[in-house]
């Protein structure tokens, strides 16, 4: 069974802002109690195309996974690692980013993709989707079980990317600011 | 916290992630040439050693490859 969940956001910041913020919103995480649940997040491969400057990374998500003793027992521990790999274009001015769970990957399959572009309306703003997809695999013997991982997921990424967003918000704020001070 | 219980790259990254987001925004968003050649590569050299290190033997090591 899979189960999906999207939404759109518009910042009304430029695309060069919005991705820059992107790139830091899982940096210097001692200083966003908003993304305490993130424990750190390292590059683990970069690189810039020559021929069409698509700037491709890869990195290596750590999240604390609080979760119920049994469920600690299967994974071994509280934290749940995902990867994520993304793609940016500055020639097309696109970006999309692509996260899945490697943790219990044999059970649950989260897939989270996020695509940011300029607004269509509005070339000053970034129109933001994210859509996420949850598949339990036939291994999964207990349905029930199945349904409360979703289902759990689900109100977690609910949560977190309000509080996500809320970070990009005072990040582009502050690149913002910055850029006016440095007249640029 | 869990975070800052001892993690011994977060020098290594903080310099790399400065380079990159300046590199980002004054060079590759606004295609200021040469925009396709990442100029970070000293403190990428010097975080990786390190986190290439970190992560040996651990079980995430075989997940990263």
């Amino acid at each position: 069974m899979v189960r999906g969940y999207k939404q759109e956001h518009v910042y009304k910041h430029p695309w060069d802002r919005v991705t820059a913020a992107t790139w830091r919103k899982y940096q210097d995480l001692d200083n966003k109690p908003q993304l305490s649940h993130v424990l750190s997040v390292d590059t683990i491969a970069r690189r810039v195309d020559g021929a069409t400057g698509v700037l491709e990374s890869t990195r290596l998500v750590s999240v604390n996974a609080p979760c119920p003793w049994w469920l600690q027992r299967i994974i071994g521990d509280r934290v749940c690692h995902c990867i994520e790999r993304s793609s940016v274009d500055a020639a097309a001015r696109t970006m999309q980013i692509v996260t899945r769970n490697v943790t219990l990957k044999d059970f649950v399959e989260v897939e989270e993709k996020c695509w940011c572009s300029p607004h269509p309306q509005n070339p000053d703003w970034t129109l933001f989707r994210q859509e996420m997809n949850i598949r339990c695999s036939t291994l999964s013997a207990l349905a029930s079980l199945a349904e409360k991982i979703e289902q759990r997921c689900i109100e977690k990424f609910q949560q977190n990317s309000a509080k996500g967003r809320q970070v990009m918000e005072q990040l582009c704020a502050f690149l913002e600011k910055e850029s006016s001070l440095g007249g640029s | 916290s869990r975070r800052s219980s001892g993690d011994p790259c977060k020098a290594a990254r903080s310099a790399y992630d400065r380079c990159f987001n300046r590199w980002y925004l004054e060079t590759y968003v606004k295609k200021m040439e040469p925009w396709k050649k990442e100029d970070c590569g000293a403190e990428w050299e010097e975080y990786q050693a390190c986190f290439t290190k970190r992560l040996e033997g651990t079980k995430i090591e075989q997940l990263v490859k």
